[in-house]
């Protein structure tokens, strides 16, 4: 009754993996983005804007289904990168990474915009007049003066992709072991005769495994506050 | 030596301020030892002078140099970066990283490759904030950590010193307290030092010699007087 199935422990590890994967996947990107937005003035900054927050607004279908149209294995780039390299995304957990990372993106952004925006441009300045190159500005003012924007986008990131359903199942399949997360397996049991207390099961281990990183990240958050101070 | 003969407009100038920008224009020279005290009334262009010739910002017209070599050059399209150009400059409010302590603010602009012309110790002793090296910014108190900026700035191996009104944040005991050292400063590192303030007798005690900036000019106070 206590003890995961190997199946269970199976789906939690690839549920894991992939929320890993979607976070690291997103860090550049989303720094990069962030940067843009709370630092650049640039024509068409808006629209960059918009872009940035349309997974928000837009259904996960929608952006799954357009992920299939871009990077399917008959995709415009998907086509072109499975029969060059032979590199597939759908029915593959890698599948699962980007869709969740779509998913995450604007969440991760927003948490690192803000962060940004609180950093002093002053103390940027003071670093540049001591002979900092702006490379050294960003990596050691600008970022560790954020970090708290990319531990809150990071949780973020992290939890949205736990949760990740319509944009995963359309773009990467509901394939067992291989792109069947948390909430694709409660899916499948709940559509299978007999699923009922299994699906149970599953609801409370993602309950558990959602608890546990919301503690760990408070557990960092605090050791991130006792550094800084 | 500095050389300064720049032209520009004023951008600090707040929105929706009744006064509108306005250009700025200084010439003058400071040679090593020497220190020039600028006065001149709040909103009067004095930031924005120490910023041109930090390189933070750019001006319309003229030149910057130190010694034969051109920092800025508006005729010939010169204009080095700001973290090139090795200028200590000391803000108004310190400063300080908040995230670092106080031996690695220190620290922050001490060149790794360049030769080490002012040493650690020798700042450190200079300016009596040897004891509080573990410390952070938030730790210290409003003339320590105006000294930990004067020592920053110059820790960075600086050819030219600029203080923007170091002093305008403390209460008349700490000015009196931080100001010999500032004194301390200019007078040990031997370094160009452009001192600017709108305290008469802060500029008078640091100073060899004092210019006005008024209407955008900056001039002798003399001329000014006449």
């Amino acid at each position: 009754m206590w003890t995961l199935t190997p199946a269970e422990l199976a789906i939690v590890q690839l549920s894991l993996k992939v929320a890993v994967c979607c976070v690291m996947l997103l860090i550049v990107p989303a720094m990069l983005s962030a940067w843009l937005l709370a630092r650049g003035h640039f024509w068409g900054k808006s629209l960059l804007d918009a872009l940035v927050h349309l997974p928000m607004v837009l259904p996960p279908v929608v952006l799954g289904y357009a992920l299939l149209v871009l990077l399917g294995r008959k995709g415009v780039l998907g086509g072109w990168l499975y029969t060059h390299f032979h590199v597939q995304f759908t029915f593959h957990w890698w599948g699962a990474v980007i869709a969740s990372a779509v998913m995450a993106f604007p969440l991760m952004v927003r948490a690192l915009r803000q962060a940004l925006l609180q950093v002093d441009p002053l103390l940027e300045q003071a670093a540049q007049t001591l002979g900092a190159s702006p490379l050294k500005v960003f990596f050691t003012i600008t970022l560790p003066l954020s970090y708290h924007g990319l531990l809150t986008g990071g949780i973020l990131a992290f939890s949205r992709s736990l949760g990740e359903f319509g944009a995963t199942i359309t773009f990467a399949g509901n394939l067992e072991g291989e792109t069947r997360t948390l909430p694709l397996a409660i899916y499948s049991l709940t559509q299978t005769p007999e699923g009922d207390a299994a699906a149970l099961r599953l609801v409370v281990l993602s309950v558990l495994v959602s608890l546990a990183a919301l503690l760990i990240s408070q557990w960092l958050e605090r050791g991130l506050q006792r550094s800084q101070r | 030596m500095l050389s300064v003969d720049i032209g520009l407009q004023q951008p600090y100038a707040e929105p929706g301020r009744a006064s509108p920008p306005f250009a700025v224009h200084a010439k003058f020279q400071v040679s090593a030892g020497q220190c020039l005290g600028v006065m001149g009334a709040s909103g009067s262009g004095k930031t924005t002078l120490l910023h041109a010739i930090a390189g933070l910002l750019t001006p319309a017209q003229g030149a910057v140099r130190f010694g034969d070599q051109p920092w800025f050059d508006a005729g010939q399209g010169i204009n080095m970066a700001a973290n090139k150009r090795r200028v200590g400059l000391v803000f108004q409010e310190g400063r300080l990283f908040p995230h670092l302590n106080v031996m690695q603010n220190l620290r922050y602009g001490l060149p790794t490759a360049l030769p080490v012309h002012i040493q650690f110790d020798e700042v450190v002793n200079t300016l009596a904030i040897g004891h509080l090296l573990s410390r952070k910014p938030a730790q210290l108190s409003g003339g320590e950590r105006q000294r930990v900026a004067m020592g920053r700035a110059l820790l960075c191996q600086p050819s030219v010193l600029l203080m923007d009104e170091p002093l305008s944040g403390l209460d008349e005991a700490l000015k009196q307290q931080v100001l010999p050292y500032i004194q301390r400063v200019i007078q040990g590192f031997g370094l160009p030092t452009v001192y600017v303030s709108h305290a008469p007798d802060e500029v008078n005690s640091v100073a060899n010699a004092v210019m006005l900036l008024t209407q955008g000019v900056l001039r002798q106070p003399d001329a000014c007087a006449a």
